[in-house]
């Protein structure tokens, strides 16, 4: 994702080569920003990876059930231990805030309630943390 | 293309309005013209000035000179830059007794200068511009305008790169080259890739503002241009359409220009020795908002949105608050005055009066280098300021 | 009363490394950073490259990057961005080339803004309580750039248009006065892949803005319109906005 160095001389600075600025993949991310709706960005692109990573995982568990019964149930114990359901915690965090952003961004995308879109951002992610916590607890008790 | 003029040279020192203005004139003519500035276009006086398109009548009763000067530029500029202004006039209000005992000589010398007037009582006024003063007791409306001077000198520098002129930001004189008594150019010092090259002219014109008499003095010469800043405030609140002035003798504090969504109040005057760097006198800031509240109340209200300062070319003597000293503009051709060929000093002025200043200016180094080349700026349209970036 | 104040300033020049070079100025907290930067340059090094003119936010040449956050520091006072004793981090503005320290080329940036040529004057309302009137009046967008090195977008894409050309191209589709040609053309150069459909709506843009231009709202703006036309064309009726044909 860089762009080759090239020697273009600038046209307000003549005689000088202006030395490009590297596009590095991961110049999306700058930790000293402020602004709620630029969190909902990194979050929503975040939680996307995450979630793409999880489709493989998901994938590769159910192909599991190839193997037999025996290596299916070693599976299933696996899959009721703590450490599994607070990743299944994270993957619900993903999904509630991803998909509750998105909304936003697809409301907004289209124009709509474009002067609320911060107090839309705070009311989502609230709405996102209650069912969260519900789910938690769900989670770890049924 | 005129190829007597072609054949010259001619080296401007200062990117801000004279130079800018200079460098487009130089090469409407056809001369090779080269532009160096030792920081960014309009970084020094210019950049910081009050943004106000005069209509001369500022001066139309003590220096009708001046006013006639301003108000034919106010009108030229109006043509070869075409919707780059904000042309909304101007008030002069005033809001006392001394102010309106003045606007009897005020009326006449806008008569006696040209300029196009209204006369208008206080409640006129205030229906017009909400925020005038309740004391508003009179007002006269004339054609102020108000600009932006960076995109003023962009626009003039466009023009002339795209008729071959080469314009070198952040490339700063350190010696003029001295052949005998001629300067035959200047030894520049590129402050980008930190090297000192020399630049070859059959004319070198300083425009350098306050530091013109730094430039002089790298020729042994001397020019009376007196470094004097004044303060400005800049204040969050577009509080007229209008620019707003007091209608009496010019003194501190006694214009407001409005730009986009500020009103800018200024100014004051004192003199320095080192134009460099300047401390913001807190008196005066206090002075731009306690005097512009005579006129919009709100001013003393409001929020600073910016405050500076920069120093103006003078030219005079050295006088106590430089208050007296005329706002005009001199050229200086350094053969006649001090001896020294191929040097042309032009200073003073206003960003108003640019285009005549170089007009005048390059009529005197058109006609030391003997090339039959008339001025065609007054009906010459200037390229968008984008172009700078681009051409 | 003065603070003393550390500026760590980024240098470049071309054929040497970077560094970030101390400076520590004494400078009263009112000031602006832009005075403490002055200062740096008059005071200590007079090698010191920066751009600026009008000092008050009109011009829009002195915009770089103070600890990680864009800002016009002609505006922002030092007092606050740090305490008495504290560092600020100048950086020039992201995704622009450098020329030195910190310059930054803005050719390419304005060469999307002529794309759209936004005219820069444009009829205003009259004040409250003012007589109507023919007034007119700077647009908002004083193309400092600060949009574009906000922009995550612009980090990565080199080809998308940003922030600041999109918001001009609204300007320009919404003033009375531009023609149904111009109109069109712009349509077409900000509807497309690189255009207001790249934006993810991180809204820094409209965050950093110093003038009230609010890109972001304005791209969500050309969205809605592009949207609706969609819609409306999806159902077979005839487009709503900028018909153009």
């Amino acid at each position: 994702m860089t762009t080759p160095p090239t020697t273009e001389e600038s046209k307000a600075y003549p005689g000088q080569s202006p030395r490009p600025r590297e596009r590095k993949a991961v110049a999306w991310i700058n930790p000293f920003k402020r602004d709620a709706s630029y969190w909902g960005f990194v979050l929503n692109r975040v939680a996307g990876l995450g979630l793409v990573l999880y489709l493989f995982l998901h994938m590769f568990a159910i192909s599991l059930l190839l193997r037999g019964e025996a290596g299916w149930d070693a599976f299933i114990d696996l899959t009721t231990s703590p450490v599994f359901l607070t990743l299944d915690v994270i993957l619900i965090a993903g999904i509630l805030g991803h998909g509750l952003n998105g909304l936003r961004v697809a409301l907004i995308g289209s124009g709509v309630l474009v002067r609320w879109q911060r107090q839309l951002f705070y009311v989502l992610m609230t709405i996102a943390v209650v069912l969260l916590v519900v789910a938690g607890i769900l989670v770890f008790t049924i | 293309m005129n190829t007597q003029a072609s054949k010259y040279s001619v080296l401007v020192i200062g990117g801000g309005s004279t130079g800018a203005a200079v460098a487009h004139d130089l090469a409407l003519r056809g001369f090779q013209t080269t532009l160096v500035e030792r920081g960014e276009i309009a970084s020094g006086t210019t950049g910081r000035n009050h943004c106000l398109l005069h209509s001369g009548a500022r001066y139309c009763v003590k220096d009708r000179e001046s006013a006639v000067e301003c108000i034919e530029e106010n009108t030229i500029l109006r043509k070869i830059m075409p919707e780059s202004m904000e042309l909304n006039g101007g008030l002069f209000v005033a809001v006392n007794d001394s102010d309106m005992d003045y606007m009897t000589k005020f009326i006449e010398g806008c008569e006696a200068s040209g300029i196009p007037y209204r006369q208008l009582t206080g409640e006129q006024a205030r229906t017009l511009e909400p925020n005038l003063s309740e004391n508003t007791l009179g007002a006269v409306e004339v054609p102020d305008g108000v600009f932006e001077p960076m995109r003023l000198c962009m626009a003039f520098l466009a023009t002339a790169k795209k008729n071959g002129a080469q314009v070198l930001p952040f490339t700063e004189v350190q010696g003029l080259i001295m052949e005998g008594n001629r300067v035959a150019g200047a030894t520049v010092w590129d402050r980008v890739q930190k090297r000192e090259y020399n630049i070859h002219a059959d004319l070198v014109v300083n425009a350098a503002g306050p530091w013109a008499g730094n430039i002089t003095k790298l020729a042994g010469v001397d020019v009376p241009v007196v470094p004097t800043p004044g303060v400005m405030t800049s204040m969050t609140g577009r509080l007229s359409q209008r620019v707003i002035n007091r209608m009496n003798v010019s003194s501190d504090g006694d214009i407001i220009v409005p730009q986009r969504n500020t009103s800018i109040v200024g100014t004051s005057s004192y003199t320095v020795d080192d134009a460099d760097y300047i401390e913001i006198p807190e008196d005066h800031v206090q002075m731009m908002y306690d005097r512009g509240s005579e006129m919009i109340p709100l001013i003393g209200q409001v929020r600073p949105r910016g405050i500076f300062v920069v120093a103006r070319p003078l030219i005079g003597r050295r006088d106590e608050g430089g208050r007296e000293i005329a706002r005009t503009f001199e050229a200086f051709d350094h053969a006649r005055d001090d001896n020294v060929e191929g040097f042309v000093t032009i200073s003073g002025g206003k960003t108003t009066t640019s285009r005549v200043m170089a007009e005048v200016a390059v009529d005197v180094v058109a006609a030391k280098l003997d090339v039959e080349a008339p001025c065609q700026t007054k009906d010459t349209v200037l390229l968008s300021y984008r172009d700078y970036y681009t051409i | 009363m003065t603070w003393k104040v550390t500026y760590r300033i980024d240098r470049y020049r071309p054929g040497e490394e970077s560094r970030t070079d101390s400076f520590d100025i004494e400078i009263e907290p009112h000031r602006t950073i832009l005075d403490g930067i002055e200062k740096v340059w008059a005071l200590h090094d007079r090698t010191l490259a920066f751009r600026h003119a009008c000092h008050h936010a009109s011009c829009g040449s002195c915009a770089f990057v103070t600890n990680g956050v864009e800002v016009l520091p002609c505006i922002v006072e030092i007092q606050d961005v740090v305490e008495n004793g504290g560092e600020i981090h100048c950086e020039p503005l992201y995704h622009f080339p450098i020329v030195a320290d910190l310059v930054v080329d803005m050719g390419d940036f304005f060469d999307k803004m002529r794309l759209m040529e936004m005219p820069i004057i444009t009829p205003t309302d009259p004040l409250p309580d003012q007589p109507p009137g023919e007034y007119n009046r700077y647009e908002n967008c004083i193309e400092c750039g600060m949009c574009m090195s906000a922009c995550p977008i612009v980090a990565t894409n080199p080809n998308y248009l940003g922030p600041a050309p999109l918001a001009a191209a609204l300007r320009t589709i919404k003033r009375p006065d531009s023609s149904p040609e111009e109109k069109a053309r712009v349509w077409e150069l900000v509807d497309s892949e690189d255009g207001l459909w790249r934006c993810h709506v991180a809204m820094e843009c409209t965050a950093v803005c110093p003038s009230d231009v609010d890109p972001g709202g304005k791209i969500m703006e050309l969205r809605r319109m592009a949207t609706v036309n969609r819609i409306r064309s999806l159902l077979g009726m005839k487009p709503k906005h900028l018909v153009s044909e």
